[in-house]
């Protein structure tokens, strides 16, 4: 399961600990934790998506080792580190394409980017990316436990400001009562009569946006933080927030 | 607009995003994208929007354009000039006399129909002038060589120009083909075969059997008489009881040989005859002149 931003952070911290410390075999340990980050430097780098078999795929995976090697914890976090260690071995080896002879143009990098120095907010950026990658993975994996999909929820998505905003507002209702999340979370349906009866909520509505609201209270109460800010109703904030 | 959000399924050519808003979507996507990616909506789509408001703007200048477009003048003899569109609305007015100066602009004709602006303009300031001007009444000028088009505005005005000038005789309005010559003259005098063409038809109605209704026909289809008593005197009832006598049916003018001459049984034929586009003078000098070619023979 990859590790959110902070964990992810930590990890690597110990793990280069590990490595100055004669551990070699750590860096096989934390390999598949960091290499979805080196690839998404490189695709921002290539402005292209770069498939686990590319070539700028291998300069990745071997920018950790060089990392490893050289990473000072006096100069700031590990990931931005490795970040540019990435970026810049991915420039070295596209500079290095350009003097050899037939090159297809969608493989040249602009020369803009190449020679753009970026700083730690590129890589902030990255990593927020794979946190609601993250997120969006977990989400689906507990929507499909409901039978409910993505595409579906595109179907069924309420077109109307005026009728999302009540749909919200239902999602609010249920899932800052753990009694009616519980029920929704273990039941896997709404808990209508409750809704008609103490909130006044429209039965209709329930029926007809039942599946947009279920992934609501799923995203509320597993606190998927990138995602919670699309489902409250306008104004609104979570907990703690 | 642009639409924000974030990726949640994403394919070669279309995504699942959940925007800003709280709405799960599908769209269409021009590049690769990636779980989790920030989605801003495309400078592509909002290109097909610009293109659509730019043919809008277009089409509303072309129009706008055309409809102050001047496609033909109707000039009067009090010194205003009229130009009106392809819908006969008056776009342009202008005048080459102060007097015709100081009238249009006491009297906005812009904006109004052309027979309604002529009718104005007639009434106002060439009543007047029907006794003592010898230059046509109106002139039609179009901007492009489109005869059918003068000609139409010819027959339009012309009613228009005659309910001003019952008492004046001559004919007040023609027609010219260019954009840059002057104006004709000639369309108010009549080829004098033509006048004496129209004086035997009057004769001849005083004394033929027809129908008064057939009579008040021929009489409005000729140019206005000099004695107005002689028109009123044709078209007294003079029809018979019966519907076969032999007087409505024997035709007034029989010429000897009738193979030779077209122009025989009286002016009914000779206006079925000359039914052609041309103008109707121009129609009755020819069969005139047939006539009198037969009458040599």
């Amino acid at each position: 399961m990859p590790y959110p931003h902070d964990a992810l952070e930590n990890r690597m911290y110990e793990a280069v600990r590990a490595y100055r410390n004669g551990n070699k075999g750590v860096i096989d340990e934390v390999f598949s934790d960091v290499l979805p980050f080196c690839l998404r430097v490189a695709s921002k780098t290539c402005d292209r998506y770069i498939h686990e078999e590319d070539e700028e795929a291998s300069i990745a995976g071997l920018s950790i080792l060089e990392a490893f090697e050289k990473y000072d914890p006096d100069r700031g976090s590990f990931l931005p580190y490795l970040g540019r260690v990435v970026r810049t071995r991915i420039i070295d080896y596209k500079r290095r394409e350009k003097k050899h002879a037939v090159i297809p143009f969608s493989h040249l990098i602009h020369a803009k980017d190449v020679n753009t120095l970026v700083d730690d907010s590129f890589f902030d950026d990255i990593i927020d990316e794979l946190d609601r990658k993250n997120e969006i993975e977990n989400l689906r994996i507990i929507l499909a436990e409901f039978d409910i999909s993505f595409a579906e929820l595109a179907r069924v998505s309420p077109a109307q400001n005026a009728v999302r905003e009540k749909a919200k507002q239902v999602i609010h209702i249920i899932s800052s009562s753990p009694e009616l999340s519980n029920q929704v979370l273990e039941k896997k349906m709404l808990p209508a009569k409750t809704l008609r009866d103490t909130y006044n909520i429209n039965t209709k509505l329930l029926d007809r946006y039942r599946k947009y609201i279920i992934a609501g209270v799923i995203i509320m109460t597993h606190e998927f933080s990138s995602l919670a800010p699309y489902v409250l109703p306008s104004g609104g904030k979570i907990d703690g927030q | 607009m642009a639409s924000k959000g974030i990726i949640l399924e994403a394919h070669d050519k279309w995504a699942i995003i959940l925007n800003e808003k709280g709405q799960y979507k599908k769209i269409k996507i021009n590049r690769p994208v990636q779980v989790g990616e920030l989605w801003n909506s495309t400078p592509a789509a909002a290109g097909w929007k610009i293109a659509i408001a730019a043919a809008i703007v277009l089409a509303l200048l072309t129009g706008c354009m055309d409809y102050f477009s001047v496609v033909a003048y109707a000039e009067m003899s009090s010194g205003v000039k009229i130009g009106v569109n392809r819908w006969d609305r008056v776009v342009s007015v202008e005048a080459s006399t102060p007097e015709a100066d100081k009238y249009i602009q006491e009297v906005n004709l812009k904006g109004r129909k052309i027979d309604q602006a002529v009718d104005k303009v007639v009434e106002d300031t060439v009543s007047a002038q029907l006794n003592h001007s010898d230059k046509p009444l109106l002139v039609i000028t179009s901007t492009r060589n489109d005869k059918p088009e003068r000609e139409r505005l010819l027959r339009m005005l012309n009613k228009k120009v005659k309910q001003h000038s019952k008492e004046n005789k001559k004919s007040t309005t023609t027609g010219t083909g260019t954009k840059t010559e002057g104006l004709s003259t000639q369309g108010n005098q009549q080829h004098p075969d033509a006048v004496k063409l129209q004086e035997r038809i009057r004769e001849h109605l005083k004394y033929t059997q027809a129908k008064p209704s057939i009579k008040k026909n021929l009489i409005q289809s000729l140019p206005a008489s000099e004695n107005i008593e002689d028109d009123l005197e044709i078209l007294q009832p003079t029809y018979s009881n019966s519907k076969n006598s032999e007087a409505d049916q024997k035709p007034a003018l029989q010429p000897e040989d009738s193979n030779k001459n077209k122009c025989t049984t009286g002016s009914k034929e000779i206006k079925n005859e000359n039914n052609t586009a041309a103008s109707k003078s121009k129609g009755k000098i020819e069969s005139t002149k047939q006539y009198k070619d037969n009458q040599k023979d």
